[in-house]
């Protein structure tokens, strides 16, 4: 019941349209309030006089639990070797750069001063995994994207011609099912065809047995996302990652969404050309311009920064065929219970290699050449392109041209001349970077009571000293709140807590069960009613609070 | 008065690594029968009497207060705590991840030399594998490298080798079984099932068989006539029928390699795979996790960054697989306090340690010498409720509390003596 005020701090918060003016915040029981007036009762003043206040930071696309995960953290064992973590009495023990144990996962972000992660790649027959993993991972709130579009299932009702109404009641079931927060497409049709021995699948391929096209598989997702009313569209992983060319591929898959809402995810890594000698170019610029163009449509970057990480995907027909590039030299693929699959390969992103170069100066030139940033979102696809923690660093390239400049000229000299990136003068401002990495995430979910600083918010809230250098003004801020209550301090974590789960409950026809039922009975290994993680088991242990997100159908 | 009948259908059996969840369990009281579907170990495990059992200090019965007020002095006294047989659910493996981070203790499964056998080869050159439905509705070849299973995974072949239909076809699916290990004691090839072509092999041979078998893929030149014992031309026949399969899949159980190097072995089973699959679709299956022992490995990776063999002595997690085996370290007099923990089976204490033991396990649990500490606890799937994996690492299910049950869990009892010790350190 305690009142805290936050007295004097300058607020940035785009969703209320606020930049920067100072003024008080009031939180009690875990929210922002109004003003109580003169004379109110304040029980514990902070002087954040100057500095700069936002919501907690949102990270929209981060592998941080389930199947893919723990196998990474058990292949790359010299990730923990080398970053030990010690506990203290108050934090466990615990370690890994790019592949975090759960306990730091959670710890890093809130001394970054983020407050949710969601995880993007949950395969529904891991869910009860990746929640349990998300269960152990403390500070922040969690959310999972349930994997469709290379199942089984789906691809026989697209075969069999089924109505799109069985498809979003199918899609509805699984979200609710499986406890997600949105639905997450990947290598549509492609992980499905893999395990028939396809190398590729392109948009307009019939898959090997079924002959669905992913063109198909991405338009009937797309319309059972809007039809059901999920906020956040379908978030798609296109066909031909890391392909060069394959951004022609990335344009074809914006046109199968016909119209409707779509995010992109990890665009960098869907952004390739096919010019100049090495016949690999940057199709950024051409993207951006598609991208400006198409309001239906958003993004998010998966930036490279150089360095040591795995990758860890559901894309194992892109994994397989890039386990030459493994560093260290091993990898694994798995495909999965008829339903998606999963691939690791660990890499090294050098700055002296011409592609990784490129890709990195690819991933910054989207961020720079899409123009709305309420419809880009900062990531690295940790651990994919980089760690979360390289985040700081990333809005420094962001913000301050001269740096970004001076770390162009450390790469690879002909990536550094075939892109474009050097002649870009664009520097993010502190408002724009609110919304980037707060107020636009929230508004993509549909958590309305998170990434903004207006009264009746969840008090999750970062105040930072404005510092010169960006890097060292994000990596540490002065204070971190979740829920209303100070968690880290300084860039140190002072106080453990358990977030929520997010996710959401679209209203679909019960009657989906039956045939869904008949389907497990005659060919998988485990029953409907054991796949289905329940409300009950969620909660169970005091930490998975379910707040669930309301969905506003479009048709009957 | 009759005892009051319940049926139970969609059951989860927790005692081997296949976690089949289609039983039907009548309960009449609190005796527990199977009615539909399991084998011979789910009959036996879920149908054994509800024991009374009391908690136990130098063999005299006491109550839990006591008994968990003793099992700390022990590890408060402790320099090096060692939690070994682990054969715990998720939330029990949870409970010993935080005491043993807190006490500085190490973590061992009595599973893990099989374990190791293979993970060892994900961490040096990595694998393609798959899992059990995929095996059910894709795959057209099986080889099994070494005992057939019935014995260890009873319903293997049931749920994953003959289902009635699959996927692909409505009719069951035509596939071929080639087993290359020693012959079933009777001589007979497999004592029910689906007709195998049999590669007869003694166990520790299986290197040089699995070997040739790899070069006669790559269609390398063998002068031997016989490899092994085994007829260079049905490995040839063998390798031929890999290479034209539309998804083979390779299954072993590592816990049957109990050769010196024998995780040398799977990794030229996962190099087989990786050849095969330039080409076509082929998997490895490895046949585990009886005891949760995936379960708990998954746990101690996610939250300490390792496998199991991991210890917290010095405050930060520490993984060595021969400095952190629960058998060297009780050998050598290094760890100075055992928490034995089995849950799911009736088993015999099987290590006859000089040092002060605390035993957090099934009430039938036996032993020539009676531990410093005995706290009985109930079987996740039966007693209590509670997770575990299957063998395929990605399917986690949840298991139900079918009977009413005095004992407390392992995470309950565990949490305790973690909570007495917590309570000390800030008095």
């Amino acid at each position: 019941m305690t009142l805290v005020k936050l007295a004097g701090g300058r607020i940035v918060d785009p969703a209320n349209g606020r930049n920067g003016d100072a003024a008080d915040l009031y939180l009690r029981d875990g929210v922002i309030v109004p003003d109580p007036g003169p004379g109110a009762a304040i029980d514990e003043t902070v002087d954040i006089t100057g500095k700069i206040v936002m919501a907690g930071a949102i990270d929209i696309h981060s592998h941080i639990g389930g199947g893919k995960i723990n196998i990474a953290r058990m292949m790359m064992i010299e990730d923990h070797r080398k970053h030990a973590d010690a506990g203290d009495g108050l934090r466990r023990s615990g370690g890994g750069l790019y592949t975090p144990t759960t306990f730091v996962t959670g710890y890093r972000y809130a001394a970054m001063g983020y407050t949710a992660a969601f995880e993007p790649a949950m395969v529904p027959a891991n869910a009860r995994h990746a929640h349990a993993e998300l269960a152990d991972t403390p500070m922040i709130d969690k959310g999972c994207y349930a994997m469709l579009g290379s199942d089984d299932f789906l691809l026989r009702m697209l075969a069999n011609g089924a109505e799109q109404q069985a498809i979003n009641d199918y899609v509805g079931w699984m979200l609710q099912a499986t406890q997600s927060v949105a639905l997450k497409v990947v290598n549509p049709g492609g992980i499905n065809a893999f395990k028939f021995n396809a190398r590729n699948l392109g948009l307009d391929t019939p898959s090997p047995h079924y002959g669905v096209t992913p063109r198909r598989i991405v338009a009937a997702l797309a319309r059972a996302v809007n039809e059901l009313g999920i906020c956040h569209p379908v978030h798609l992983h296109c066909n031909d990652l890391g392909v060069p060319g394959n951004w022609e591929t990335t344009v074809g898959t914006i046109d199968a969404a016909e119209g409707l809402p779509l995010h992109l995810t990890h665009l960098q890594f869907h952004s390739y050309g096919t010019e100049g000698d090495r016949k690999f170019s940057s199709a950024a610029a051409q993207l951006a311009e598609v991208i400006n163009r198409t309001p239906s449509v958003s993004v998010d970057i998966g930036q490279i920064i150089f360095g040591q990480t795995v990758t860890a995907s559901g894309d194992t027909m892109i994994q397989y065929r890039n386990h030459r590039h493994a560093h260290p030299k091993k990898w694994m693929c798995m495909d999965i219970e008829c339903d998606a699959g999963c691939g690791v390969v660990p890499f090294r992103y050098r700055d002296e290699n011409f592609v990784n170069a490129l890709q990195w100066a690819i991933g910054l030139e989207l961020l720079l050449l899409v123009e709305d940033p309420w419809r880009v979102f900062l990531t690295t696809d940790h651990p994919n392109g980089a760690p979360f923690t390289v985040y700081p660093h990333l809005i420094r390239l962001l913000m301050d041209r001269g740096f970004r400049r001076d770390m162009l000229k450390t790469i690879n000299k002909h990536a550094a001349a075939a892109s474009t990136l050097g002649g870009i003068e664009r520097e993010y401002s502190l408002y724009e970077i609110a919304i980037l990495t707060r107020a636009a995430p929230a508004r993509s979910l549909g958590l309305l009571d998170r990434g903004h600083l207006g009264v009746g918010a969840v008090a999750d809230i970062t105040v930072y000293t404005e510092r010169e250098n960006r890097e060292a003004m994000f990596a540490r801020p002065d204070y971190v709140f979740k829920d209303g209550r100070l968690i880290a301090r300084n860039g140190e974590v002072t106080d453990i807590v358990w977030g929520a789960t997010h996710v959401v409950r679209p209203e679909f026809d019960q009657g989906i069960e039956g045939p869904l039922e008949d389907y497990f009975n005659r060919f998988q290994t485990v029953r409907l009613g054991n796949f289905r993680v329940t409300d009950d088991e969620m909660e169970d242990e005091g930490r998975s609070r379910l707040v669930r997100h309301p969905c506003r159908r479009t048709t009957p | 008065m009759a005892a009051e009948r319940t049926l139970w259908r969609d059951v989860v059996c927790p005692f081997c690594g296949l976690a089949c969840d289609d039983l039907a369990i009548e309960r009449e009281g609190d005796r527990l029968s199977v009615r539909e579907a399991g084998c011979a170990r789910s009959r036996a495990q879920f149908e054994r009497p509800q024991r009374e059992a009391e908690p136990q200090i130098d063999g005299n019965a006491t109550d839990l207060a006591s008994a968990v007020a003793r099992a700390a002095d022990l590890l408060q006294d402790s320099r090096l705590p060692l939690f070994a047989g682990l054969a715990t659910d998720v939330d029990g493996m949870r409970a010993v991840m935080q005491l043993a981070d807190r006490i500085g203790g190490v973590v061992d499964h009595a599973g893990s030399d099989a374990l190791f056998r293979n993970l060892r080869i994900l961490q040096d050159s990595g694998w393609i594998t798959t899992t059990l439905s995929e095996v059910r509705n894709r795959m057209d070849l099986l080889l099994i490298v070494g005992h057939w299973p019935e014995e260890a995974f009873p319903r293997f072949i049931e749920r994953c080798v003959e289902p009635e239909q699959t996927l692909s076809s409505d009719a069951p699916l035509v596939r071929q079984i080639v087993r290359v290990g020693p012959p079933a004691p009777d001589g007979s090839a497999a004592k029910s099932g689906p007709p195998v072509l049999e590669l007869p092999c003694a166990i520790e041979r299986l290197p040089e068989a699995v070997a040739a078998l790899r070069c006669l893929v790559n269609e390398q030149q063998l002068a031997a006539s016989e490899v092994a014992g085994i007829p260079v031309a049905g490995l040839r026949e063998l390798a031929e029928r890999l290479r034209s399969a539309r998804y083979g899949v390779i299954a072993w159980a590592a816990a049957d390699l109990t050769f010196a190097g024998a995780e040398l072995t799977v990794q030229a089973l996962s190099a087989l795979v990786q050849d095969l699959n330039r080409t076509t679709r082929c998997a490895l299956l490895p046949l585990t996790g009886t005891d949760n022992l995936i379960g708990v490995n998954q746990v101690c990776t996610w939250q300490s960054g390792y496998p199991l063999r991991t210890g917290f002595g010095r405050g930060i997690p520490e993984h060595d697989l021969h400095l952190f085996s629960a058998q060297r370290l009780l050998d050598t007099g290094e760890a100075d306090a055992l928490v034995w923990i089995s849950a799911f089976r009736e088993a015999s204490l099987p290590v006859a340690s000089g040092v002060p033991t605390v035993v957090i396990a099934t009430p039938g649990t036996t032993w020539t010498n009676p531990p410093a500490v005995f706290i009985p606890v109930g079987t996740p799937g039966m007693d209590h409720k509670g997770s575990l994996f299957r063998m395929d690492s990605v399917v986690m299910l949840r298991l139900a509390a079918l009977r009413d049950s005095p004992l407390p869990s392992v995470a309950t009892a565990i949490s305790q003596i973690d909570a007495a010790l917590a309570a000390r350190k800030e008095a």
